[in-house]
């Protein structure tokens, strides 16, 4: 049986990102990072945006060149998912056959598709987006002319919807929500994204849901939940992405919407741990938010996890930080409020295309959003946690 | 292909060649060089693929502006010749394109 130091099952942005400052750091333990998707580890924002879009070639997107992997000693299997996880043992077993003893391990399994379970979704002419083969398959059919039904208006739903619309596509976006992005955003900027889509002839149908896809031998339409039929030629179902804890069940790691991890990102002491879209950390004693979906808390989460790993001081705490990019207008999201709290918001600016929302909890200033407005995002991502109402000069 | 040549933090130097269009950042990851960090992946949202651009470059490769020049006001060590290198296209006009990475890159 082979033997390795570090075995990280993934290589999305964590486990690339905690590959890469590993290794910075002076770490030079043996490390193999294992990925399920026979390709080289690659950016994911792009895969709804540019990728989709046909602007940048598969290459273009890659995280790091097989030189990188070479240079730093970093091996990489990617023949497809490691199919057991023995945490008592500490052995893995791999794709290609190959069994692993690691001193220990890191999940770094991500998130997949959250499944939709109405009539007719396994109807061809049906897509998901997450992995890049999926994106690979959207972008062959996503063509001028093409009718273009979109289940779920989050950022994933939307961005996709800008891209095809882009490309010719005439688009419907259903969202069960009352707004777009909902939870996510405040309701101002969920409202400008609603107006920067439909002043493009974007759909958007609020408050409704998919019922059914409908059609024979593929897709011809979806109903959606007020009885309305809706043709189309592609559906994307974008309802959302589930943590992928499947490996860790298995071998008996427990998950509650994500791999449980105390607050140094540790399931099994000295054994295993989790960072990025599959890992749920405590924050403090007891208390565990929801996951945090972004490529920034995943590098966050690999950073701090390296640091602990190599028995450093642990980085200073990121304020979160998400974006995205809608018909060309940027979004910038910088700290987070926390759900069930009440929210007072100060809007700074020209909605739809250059303005900033300011939301505070408890007197101080939880988060940021700023849309088509860098200069908002600049100066307000250092003062959220640092500043209460009275500090921003703000016109009511 | 152009060229672009890397001044890296320790002292030592990597040249490069990057496919025309594509932008300095991509042919920086591309390639393996360290210090560039790029954790937007290249949309002008973040201020991690810094690099200084030699002096006899810079008017060639132009100043930045606009939303390039207001990230880079969150980038350490950031000065008048620094640029995104996200926002850098090559192309044959600036084969031999020299950069300086800084020793670090924002981290916010």
């Amino acid at each position: 049986m082979k033997r390795v130091e570090l075995a990280v099952i993934g290589a999305g942005h964590a486990g690339i990102e905690l590959a890469t400052v590993l290794r910075r750091k002076g770490f030079d333990g043996s490390i193999r990072l294992f990925s399920d998707e026979n390709a080289l580890p690659y950016d994911r924002p792009p895969l709804s945006k540019n990728l989709l879009a046909g602007k940048v070639s598969v290459d273009r997107i890659a995280l790091r060149a097989q030189s990188f992997f070479d240079k730093h000693d970093i091996a990489l299997s990617i023949a497809g998912a490691v199919a057991e996880l023995d945490v008592t043992q500490g052995t893995l077993g791999s794709a290609d056959g190959e069994n692993y003893a690691f001193d220990r391990c890191v999940l770094a399994t991500g998130a997949g598709v959250r499944r939709l379970s109405i009539p007719g979704v396994e109807l061809p002419g049906v897509f998901v987006l997450r992995n890049l083969r999926d994106a690979i398959a959207l972008r062959e059919v996503l063509v001028q002319g093409v009718r273009l039904v979109v289940v779920g208006g989050g950022y994933l739903g939307l961005e996709a919807a800008s891209t095809a619309r882009a490309l010719g596509a005439s688009v419907t976006v259903l969202e069960s929500a009352s707004t777009l992005m909902s939870g996510k955003v405040s309701v101002p900027v969920a409202a400008a994204y609603a107006t920067l889509h439909q002043q493009v002839g974007t759909r958007l149908c609020l408050a409704s849901g998919a019922s059914r896809v409908y059609g024979n031998a593929r897709v011809e339409g979806v109903q959606t939940t007020d009885g309305e039929l809706l043709p189309a030629d592609v559906v994307l179902i974008a309802v959302g992405a589930v943590p992928n804890t499947a490996l860790a069940n298995q071998s008996g790691l427990a998950c509650d919407n994500g791999i449980l991890v105390d607050r140094h990102l540790c399931a099994v002491p000295e054994r295993v741990y989790a960072i990025g879209d599959c890992a749920r950390p405590e924050v403090a004693d007891g208390v565990r938010l929801q996951r945090m979906e972004s490529v920034h808390n995943a590098i966050s989460q690999a950073r701090k996890l390296a640091a602990y790993l190599l028995g450093m001081p642990p980085p200073a705490t990121r304020v979160p930080y998400f974006w995205s990019e809608q018909e060309g207008v940027k979004l910038q999201v910088a700290g987070q409020v926390a759900a069930d709290e009440p929210c007072e918001e100060r809007c700074v600016g020209d909605e739809p295309t250059a303005f900033s929302v300011y939301r505070f909890q408890d007197g101080q200033l939880a988060c940021v959003e700023a849309v088509g407005d860098p200069t908002a995002f600049v100066r307000g991502q250092r003062l959220v946690g640092r500043a209460g109402i009275a500090d921003i000069p703000i016109p009511d | 292909m152009p060229k672009a040549t890397f001044l890296l933090p320790n002292g030592t130097s990597e040249t490069h060649e990057i496919e025309d269009g594509w932008s300095l950042m991509e042919g920086a990851r591309q390639s393996g060089v360290d210090g560039i960090v790029a954790e937007c992946g290249g949309g002008l949202l973040c201020a991690t693929c810094h690099v200084i651009v030699e002096d006899e470059w810079i008017e060639r490769v132009g100043i930045a502006e606009g939303t390039e020049s207001m990230l880079l006001e969150l980038a350490p060590g950031y000065g008048e010749c620094s640029r995104l290198s996200c926002q850098i296209n090559m192309r044959e006009e600036l084969d031999g394109l020299t950069v300086r990475v800084p020793d670090e890159q924002a981290d916010y």
